[in-house]
């Protein structure tokens, strides 16, 4: 901001110098060459000083781009590595839901089992050992 | 009237009598634990009906009688649980040495469809 002031000042300097009609005309011709030759120096060295002054706010700003393009990929990367970590935990949250349902069903089918051979009971007269009771089933028919 | 009370009070003791001679699923068993303690085929093949009749073989019966012998004396029957729709009764059967279960289904005519007793088994581990 500094140098832009500054730039400005010799600028509006140099335009004055080369565009000031109040000075006096005077007809020494080797004095008006002399005049002529500061008055485009003065221009240059502005022009100069513009042209670097542009060059740097260039170039930070290209630096800046830059970092807030690094910056963006790198968030682009996190909300990517973010997203397949979600799919990831709900895939599993489904398989966990299926093991449930998979359990529960085992689960269901051992109590039916049991349930049968709970209520089997042998027919006829062959002995059939109760474990429970320590003891002995005798008689005819099923129950 | 005198004699009018008197010929209730013989009604009422015929009725119950009666009743007395009914065979309920309670004396059913009785009876047929009775005829297997017995060793008696024949009374007890009486209270089967006759899918179950086919079934019995009198070593069967004589095993099992054996086995009632070895706990004592007989000493009658009492109910643990029934279910009367299901012709399905529960007992326990009292002898001198042990109290056994025995177990009754009745089917529709009032004749045993299938008994059970739960003997203790002498050696368990057998």
């Amino acid at each position: 901001m500094k140098k832009r002031s500054l730039a400005s000042l010799i600028l509006a300097a140099a335009l004055a110098t080369t565009l000031t009609p109040a000075t006096p005309v005077l007809a020494d011709g080797a004095a008006s060459t002399r005049n002529i030759i500061l008055g485009g120096a003065a221009a240059a060295a502005g022009t100069l000083i513009l042209i670097n002054h542009n060059k740097q706010v260039h170039a930070r700003e290209a630096a800046m781009s830059e970092q807030q393009a690094e910056t963006a990929a790198a968030a682009q990367n996190a909300q990517a590595a973010y997203q397949a970590e979600r799919r990831a935990y709900l895939n599993q949250v489904a398989l966990n839901g299926e093991y449930k349902r998979e359990v529960a069903l085992q689960h269901n089918m051992i109590v039916k089992l049991r349930q049968q051979v709970a209520q089997s009971q042998p027919a006829g007269g062959q002995p059939a050992r109760v474990a429970a009771a320590r003891s002995v089933s005798y008689g005819w028919g099923a129950l | 009237m005198r004699s009018k009370q008197l010929a209730a009070a013989l009604v009422a003791a015929v009725a119950l009598a009666a009743c007395g001679h009914a065979d309920g699923p309670q004396s059913i068993a009785d009876a047929a634990t009775k005829a297997i303690y017995n060793d008696d085929v024949t009374a007890m093949q009486a209270r089967f009906n006759d899918d179950l009749r086919k079934q019995v073989t009198l070593d069967q019966v004589a095993t099992i009688s054996s086995k009632l012998h070895a706990l004592g004396p007989y000493n009658g029957l009492a109910q643990t649980a029934a279910d009367v729709p299901a012709g399905r009764y529960d007992y326990n059967a009292r002898f001198a040495q042990a109290t056994i279960p025995v177990h009754l289904r009745l089917d529709p005519t009032g004749k045993i469809a299938a008994y059970r007793l739960d003997i203790p088994d002498p050696n368990p581990s057998s």
